[in-house]
């Protein structure tokens, strides 16, 4: 475990000066913006819609900010996947790494953790940078903190299969960008995936889709499928990681 | 010059990047014509062009989310091998001129772009053929369009194209590239899309139908000159720039 721990200390030792940290700061940012903009301009229109009467506001504003972030939270998980992994072929580093005397399970678990890790921050920080967009707008209604929490976790379980996946292929591919353009076709059809519950259960990409707590949608799929499909990919990881031939 | 096209194109020989940029269409227009399919009496129920429909489905993803992504994944993969093991030093220190490097990758780049709305344009031929669609071939909705998608987006890859040479850790272009799209989406929607050229292939593509779109020809004008100013800037300053 102790070795676990040092190679993750490690991992995040190698992120320290790179363009993930801004990435991981502003993604949030950007994505609670749009959804201030959209409701700030459009706020009484959206309110006055059909399908959104008997909503309070909160409600409101995860509804119209879910279908920009979980793309968004899906493309830049795509990214960090892959660059976490990009760093070693980048610096052809992969023979050092792997010629130590380290756990070649520990060392993918630990590129795995730090992608999860730095995913949940992203996560958490878009659900504090929406209660602070829903307290300046100035909504009335009480904080339904449930419902953040939900939305909160269904996430973090969810973007556990994309990781698994998008990993996996990182791993496995020597060129980042066939790693990168696979996981961005997979996210851009999600939406196409998700319309069909039963395919949407076996594909990654379209896990992130169900996470909003609403009574309309589905969040077995993203707890129970998003978990399990990251756990099995995690394993597919590691399997292929202790083979992998390194020259 | 042949030399350095030459080595440019040898370079993404084995870099998969042809298979990326023909096959993701090609996967879009698969969903889009899933998606027609499946929905094929509200789609056409009314009387409505097979041809339109199919191009409707399978271009409203394509140019929204994978076209602006893809561009980026294009831009910095020209770049890839330079960004890596120092290459740019290796590369700069032949008897090249800069400017002629800067633009034979621009222009490869740029090819590329070109190849991935040729695979879209041909897919959704293909698919149209197979799905046996009757009726004329509306040429100018899947060959015009893709066409002003294509003019619409040369600002995007020539910004993307500068962030990919002056950075290199890939994270920057790609990270900035999804930065730029994503709002896209929402800003297509409003009528402030003019001043934001990542609306401008979403308009190109689909705003066709919409009575938005009237400002196409402002639009094609616009790409053009920001094109022409971000090249001359990135030409410029990468000629200036030391290699270290």
């Amino acid at each position: 475990m102790g070795e676990y721990f040092r190679l993750l200390k490690g991992e995040f030792l190698k992120q320290k000066k790179s363009f993930i940290w801004p990435v991981v700061v502003l993604t949030p940012l950007l994505g609670a913006f749009l959804s201030f903009c959209n409701l700030f301009f459009r706020y009484d229109y959206l309110m006055s819609l059909e399908h959104n009467q008997g909503h309070n506001s909160w409600q409101l504003l995860l509804n119209q900010h879910h279908f920009i972030w979980a793309f968004l939270l899906s493309l830049v998980a795509t990214i960090i996947a892959s660059h976490v992994h990009y760093l070693e072929y980048r610096s052809n580093s992969w023979k050092q790494a792997l010629a130590l005397p380290v756990s070649r399970a520990n060392t993918y678990l630990a590129k795995w953790s730090v992608v999860l890790i730095l995913n949940t921050l992203m996560i958490s920080g878009n659900s504090i940078y929406l209660v602070a967009v829903g307290k300046g707008m100035g909504f009335t209604e009480l904080l339904d903190v449930n419902l953040f929490l939900n939305y909160t976790a269904y996430q973090i379980l969810a973007i556990t299969s994309l990781i698994g996946i998008q990993s996996w292929l990182s791993t496995s591919l020597n060129n980042a960008n066939v790693a990168l353009a696979i996981g961005f076709v997979g996210v851009a059809s999600s939406l196409f995936f998700a319309q069909s519950e039963q395919l949407a259960k076996f594909l990654p990409y379209a896990h992130m889709i169900y996470t909003l707590p609403d009574p309309t949608i589905n969040n077995a799929i993203a707890l129970y499928y998003g978990l399990t499909f990251g756990l099995i990919f995690l394993g597919f990881g590691i399997m292929f990681f202790k083979r992998k031939e390194i020259y | 010059m042949r030399d350095i096209v030459a080595a440019e194109l040898l370079k993404l020989k084995n870099s998969k990047i042809l298979w990326i940029v023909i096959l993701a269409p090609a996967f879009m227009v698969m969903q889009g014509v899933i998606n027609l399919v499946r929905y094929y009496d509200l789609f056409t129920g009314q009387g409505q062009n097979v041809w339109e429909q199919l191009y409707t489905q399978s271009m409203i993803f394509y140019v929204m989310i994978l076209f602006p992504v893809l561009i980026s994944v294009v831009m910095t993969l020209v770049t890839r091998i330079e960004n890596t093991h120092y290459g740019w030093k290796q590369y700069l220190s032949l008897p090249v001129k800069k400017e002629t490097v800067y633009t034979i990758k621009f222009v490869t780049a740029c090819g590329l772009v070109f190849v991935n709305l040729l695979a879209l344009i041909i897919s959704m031929l293909i698919a149209g053929l197979f799905l046996g669609v009757e009726g004329n071939l509306p040429y100018q909705s899947l060959i015009g369009r893709p066409m002003a998608t294509y003019l619409a987006a040369l600002p995007i890859m020539a910004i993307l194209y500068v962030l990919s040479i002056r950075y290199t850790q890939m994270t920057v272009p790609l990270g900035i590239g999804i930065g730029l799209a994503l709002p896209a989406m929402v800003v297509a929607n409003s009528k402030y899309w003019i001043i934001y050229p990542w609306t401008y292939p979403i308009m190109a593509a689909l705003g066709g139908t919409m009575e938005i779109f009237r400002k196409g020809h402002l639009v094609y004008l616009t790409s053009i000159i920001l094109l022409i100013v971000v090249f001359i800037y990135g030409v410029r300053n990468f000629s200036k720039s030391d290699i270290v």
